[in-house]
């Protein structure tokens, strides 16, 4: 009966939309630099005292990737500062506070997702939502809240005219510099996650007008793929689903060992030791 | 009693020296008796701050233990014999590949994203067959085991069910498990 309760309250699949859903996390936390530098342990139980490169607390949170190419020097860049301050360190420094990140239960804003600037130049003007950044809280939109900016850093060098162009900056979203519209009446407002009728789903509904905001398709978007169910296999290195879901487990009364060598043909030559039971 | 050639003009370094463990109590400036605990030299031997030694050597700082003496890398196929001080090699050391034949093997490095599909409609067919029945006992009774997500579980109770169920049932009904 505890199972079936538990299986009848439906799961939360927004939480995990994200375009870098599956970029391994050993890989994103390595280019972040939050990994320990040396680990002393053997302190006779005590925890380990961890060494970061950039402690997790310290980590600065920003709107691209932290595997692009100019976030992944500024953290190299960063790290180095990192160690010569602690390697030059004469007082108690404060860490500076933590990135209040938004739960992920409560972020409602997706790619492709009708949006309205509330501040700047362009306040009051609905676009699209381009990116989103959950770790910094902010969303870029789509040719509003722009800045004049160089395209291509130091090409004059390479002989190539400076070029320009309005650079999209990001907003914020904890601090409501956007808001998501109102499919009822094309206002701004807030959202929250609901049940719907039957109950068996989540949907994001406006806290003014309770009028269900569709999650665009654009939101189930990744690095791998559109659509999902449209991922275009890899000849010879993708496992197609149905190979991935054939069950071919036999259960036998036997331990694995046994097992292996029973398939391999492995004879065991050796006469065992006598064992006694008491 | 210094290990570490250290700087007489009152420089700062990089040498160990000047970097003690986090821990006081361990190598507080006693030894033998009045040490608390065994001395743990982590600060300057493997692994280094930089990963730089990525397999133990017996020649890092000329140590050589005795622990690697002859230490070849690979996996020894028997031992030296005290009494006659020969090598005696054991056939259960010796490692033998056995390598099973993967004609035809269907399985590839990486899994299709398609499978997470495939996945979601098992899970949401299975929870509404749930939901229907009012049990997983019932629903698993109406539903097709190999179209099941989650998979059943493998349980004693299952293993001793598929094993020897028949035995039992037959043997019960025979009689053998009276109190006569």
């Amino acid at each position: 009966m505890l199972t079936s309760r538990a299986l009848r309250i439906p799961r939360k699949p927004f939480v995990d939309l994200d375009y870098a859903r599956h970029m391994p996390s050993a890989y994103v936390e390595r280019t972040k630099r939050t990994v320990p530098r040396k680990v002393f342990g053997d302190r006779f139980g005590a925890p380990d005292i961890k060494m970061y490169y950039v402690h997790p607390d310290d980590y600065v949170p920003s709107h691209r990737r932290p595997w692009e190419d100019k976030q992944i020097s500024s953290h190299l860049h960063r790290s180095d500062k990192y160690f010569s301050a602690q390697l030059s360190n004469q007082y108690f420094n404060l860490r500076r506070p933590k990135s209040e990140r938004m739960a992920d239960t409560e972020w409602t804003f997706f790619p492709g997702d009708l949006v309205q600037v509330m501040v700047g130049k362009d306040k009051g003007r609905q676009g699209l939502v381009l990116t989103t950044s959950r770790d910094s809280s902010d969303v870029i939109v789509d040719g509003l809240h722009t800045k004049l900016g160089e395209d291509m850093e130091g090409s004059e060098k390479l002989g190539v005219d400076k070029t320009l162009r309005w650079q999209e900056q990001p907003l914020s979203v904890s601090k409501k510099q956007v808001m998501l519209v109102d499919p009822n009446d094309e206002q701004p407002c807030e959202a929250r996650w609901q049940l719907n009728g039957p109950g068996d789903e989540y949907i994001r509904v406006s806290t003014r007008s309770g009028y269900e905001i569709p999650i665009p398709s654009q939101a189930k978007v990744t690095y791998e793929y559109l659509q999902p169910e449209n991922y275009i296999e890899v000849e010879g290195k993708d496992t197609p689903a149905d190979a991935v879901l054939e069950r071919t487990y036999m259960p036998k009364v036997a331990s694995f060992e046994q097992e292996i060598m029973e398939e391999m043909g492995i004879k065991e030559e050796r006469t065992p030791k006598p064992t006694f039971w008491y | 009693m210094k290990l570490v050639l250290v700087s007489t003009r009152g420089v700062r370094s990089l040498n160990s020296t000047n970097f003690p463990a986090p821990w006081p109590f361990v190598k507080k400036g006693a030894f033998g008796q009045r040490k608390i605990g065994p001395m743990n030299y982590e600060k300057f031997k493997w692994p280094g701050q930089n990963r730089e030694f990525p397999e133990l050597s017996p020649k890092f700082q000329k140590l050589n233990p005795k622990e690697l003496h002859r230490y070849t890398g690979v996996q020894a196929d028997g031992f030296h014999d005290e009494k006659t001080g020969e090598f005696v090699p054991v056939k259960e050391m010796r490692s033998e590949l056995v390598v099973p034949n993967l004609d035809g093997f269907k399985l590839r490095p990486y899994v299709s994203y398609r499978t997470d599909v495939q996945i979601e409609k098992r899970r949401v067919a299975y929870e509404k067959k749930v939901l229907e029945k009012g049990s997983e006992r019932l629903a698993d009774l109406h539903t097709v085991e190999d179209e099941r997500w989650p998979p059943p579980k493998m349980s004693a109770e299952t293993l001793f069910e598929l094993a020897y169920g028949d035995t039992v049932r037959s043997a019960y009904k025979e009689g053998k498990y009276g109190n006569k």
